[in-house]
């Protein structure tokens, strides 16, 4: 019930949002103004063609038919359960460390007993930012010392009785550009250990800035290769990026979102909602 | 980097390169395969409308079309709008006259500014200054001491301000500094350009130190929304150039060519890596030809342009219809195609020439030809059927080369006066010739 209501409200909100947007646009060709919303919000030229032919061959070509397209999109695929170690990877600067922090206190708001590794090793102070969340958060964690082999800290980390107990253990990684192979099979070996010390599911999430073009298909096609990461987390949503590029990644590779950072607050990341998510990229400015 | 734009482009342009003649329709067909490599590429999509339609613009209506070479001049301008579009040449980073120069790096979250900040610590270090760095961002736990071990690291000296309030630690370390450095680069808190008190801080900061240089750390992995945040930077006044960061990942490089276009600020430096060293010169013209994936090609089609006369061009032409094509108009082709420089530079000028290294070919065999053609008579270039046995010796003793590679030349010129004699005019119409080159 309630969610149907929601979806309504969103809907009615949609509605008016477009009824502007058609206004606005005076003349023109409404198939290039579809094109140009979905450009703008990093949907990329291949997925925008290939989903406004789709609709155009369905039938009407009309905004509504572009909002129920690009959700059952990002429906198609559903996120994993977070149960058990969850690696977080991803690039430099994409959030990778708040997001453990803000993760860690949303499980544990849902009262999961939330343990925390930090295993991002390289970057000069990742450790005393990750200890500074956790003491702030009041979370369990185990942080890996700055040069420290980063394989090894998840190790040790797992092997604690604290992670033992937990629901979820949330591991923090150094942030990696995909182009840099050797950084990308260290990757592989603290996911490769994660797996062999851990009996049970291990979960890699990938965090991506919300910004990121398509540059982010790339990255998620090589970070597959690696370490297969089940699902994003995109992050920095609560500024004008549109993160449009999930629609890409959920078309073309068939990858899931699982949650949104909207804001550097502890509270400020929320399950991935795809009706909420496409209205906020059709909506202007 | 920029590999994957540089390769979309490519192949977009090779519907131009390589043609003869080229209609509107054709010239249209091609631009909209740059402008889906251009959006692939993150480029801001009102920047390649814009783009887009000033290159339909310059191709359609000037006399493009209807010139000789019309792909190589479509090419061209391409290439003159997009270096246009990166800013022309590199722009040095700015010194203050006297006293400490000050650059404050502002950002979004996670755009590199901290590692920037040391790294163009490290290039003022490198040009005979005395950098100091420091740290304003009391947000992201940690942010300071990464800057200050990522300072050390690098044999940087880094003083970061007490207390908690921005404004009077910018004041702080800028007097600390005038006692012993002369430029003082400035990390702040990353922030989002719609966090507006976030931004009215920046401001604040601004008028207490009177940056030399305000410098927007981009990350060059961004979208669409690289030219939002760097207008809403440069509204403020807090953008005078712009370092774009993690240009090592095959990034598609559209921030590159967006944001200069929308502020009207120079890119300056890029980073490419993590270790303090990685910050490079941005030069946007050799970025365009780099993008365009022809190092120097460009220069290229300007020496063949210099070197190959349309008059002479146009003649040939007139020849070849008329199957009246000698051996002196072959070296008169020989010559032209001599004052391009020799094989290997062209080939080097040529994108994936480096790959052709092994490719055996012998610059005296022009000039050889060009002996052999030269010790004939005239009669005998226009009429090689007299070349008897005893001509045939007298040529090569005067060309001081052998019976053999006279031979060769005859023989060659008549297996190309064969295929012309089977091309019918409108296969030359297509711009087809028998050269083993372009005419």
């Amino acid at each position: 019930m309630q969610l149907s209501e929601r979806i309504t409200a969103g809907l009615a909100k949609t509605r008016n949002k477009l009824q502007m947007l058609l206004k606005s646009s005076q003349g023109g060709n409404l198939q290039e103004q579809l094109e140009e919303v979905l450009l703008l919000a990093d949907v990329g030229p291949k997925t925008t063609t290939e989903i406004i032919e789709k609709i155009s061959a369905a039938g009407q070509l009309d905004m509504e038919m572009l909002r129920d397209q690009l959700v059952a999109t990002l429906s198609r695929h559903q996120p994993p359960i977070l149960k058990g170690p969850v690696i977080l990877v991803g690039p430099n600067g994409s959030g990778k460390t708040t997001t453990v922090a803000k993760l860690g206190h949303l499980l544990s708001r849902q009262g999961k007993k939330v343990f925390v590794i930090g295993a991002d090793t390289f970057r000069a102070a990742a450790d005393s930012q990750l200890e500074k969340w956790c003491k702030r958060l009041e979370l369990n964690h185990f942080i890996g010392s700055r040069g420290a082999d980063p394989a090894s800290v998840v190790y040790d980390g797992l092997q604690s009785t604290a992670a033992r107990q937990a629901d979820v253990v949330l591991c923090d990684t150094a942030g990696r550009l995909q182009s840099n192979v050797n950084l990308m099979r260290e990757l592989e070996k603290i996911v490769r250990v994660a797996r062999k010390c851990w009996d049970g599911n291990i979960t890699v999430l990938m965090v991506l800035d919300g910004g990121t073009g398509q540059s982010a298909l790339e990255q998620v096609k090589i970070y597959r290769q690696f370490v297969c990461p089940e699902g994003l987390i995109v992050t920095k949503l609560d500024g004008t990026a549109k993160g449009g590029v999930v629609v890409a990644l959920a078309a073309e590779l068939g990858m899931p979102v699982c949650y949104l950072g909207v804001g550097e607050g502890a509270d400020d990341l929320v399950p991935f909602d795809p009706e909420i998510f496409v209205n906020s990229i059709l909506k202007e400015g | 980097m920029l590999a994957n734009l540089s390769e979309k482009l490519q192949k977009a342009l090779g519907l131009f390169r390589n043609r003869g003649r080229l209609s509107e329709a054709d010239v249209k067909k091609g631009l909209r395969e740059v402008k889906l490599a251009l959006l692939e590429a993150d480029v801001n999509y009102l920047v390649v409308k814009d783009f887009i339609s000033r290159l339909e613009q310059r191709c359609v209506g000037s006399d493009v079309l209807t010139s000789l070479t019309p792909g190589q001049q479509v090419i061209k301008i391409v290439r003159d709008e997009l270096t246009d579009l990166l800013g022309g040449q590199w722009q040095s980073l700015s010194i203050a006259e006297r006293g400490l120069s000050v650059y404050m790096m502002v950002g979004l979250q996670g755009s590199g500014k901290t590692t920037t900040t040391v790294k163009l610590a490290g290039y003022l270090a490198g040009q005979g200054k005395k950098p100091l760095v420091s740290s304003l961002d009391y947000q992201r736990p940690g942010a300071r001491e990464q800057l200050a071990q990522f300072a050390q690291g690098a044999g940087i000296d880094c003083h970061n301000p007490e207390g908690e309030d921005v404004i009077a630690g910018a004041k702080q370390v800028t007097a600390a500094a005038r006692a012993g450095y002369d430029c003082l680069v400035l990390d702040t808190a990353g922030r989002l350009h719609v966090d507006d008190e976030l931004m009215d801080e920046l401001d604040q900061v601004r008028q207490a130190v009177h940056p030399t240089e305000a410098i927007l750390v981009l990350d060059s992995m961004t979208g669409q929304d690289a030219v939002n945040v760097a207008e809403v930077f440069a509204k403020r006044s807090l953008v005078d150039s712009i370092i774009l960061t993690k240009l090592d990942s095959d990034t598609r490089g559209g921030a590159a060519l967006s944001v200069r276009s929308i502020t009207g600020c120079p890119v300056k430096f890029i980073g490419t890596g993590e270790k303090q060293d990685k910050l490079e010169k941005f030069h946007p013209d050799r970025m365009a030809s780099q993008i365009l994936g022809f190092g120097d090609v460009l220069t290229l089609v300007e020496k063949a342009e210099a070197s190959f006369d349309r008059g002479q061009a146009r003649e040939l032409e007139q020849k070849l219809r008329r199957q009246q094509f000698t051996l002196e108009d072959f070296r008169q082709q020989l010559r032209q195609f001599d004052k391009l420089g020799s094989m290997e530079q062209v080939l080097s000028m040529l994108p994936g020439g480096a790959k052709l290294d092994g490719l055996d070919f012998d610059q005296r065999e022009l000039a050889r030809y060009d002996a052999i053609i030269s010790s004939m008579t005239p009669g005998e270039r226009t009429n090689p059927q007299i070349i008897n046995g005893s001509r045939r010796k007298r040529i090569a003793a005067g060309s001081g080369t052998s019976l053999q590679q006279v031979n060769k030349l005859l023989k060659q010129f008549s297996a190309m006066q064969k295929m012309l004699r089977q091309l019918d005019g409108k296969a030359l119409k297509k711009g087809k010739t028998p050269f083993p080159f372009k005419i």
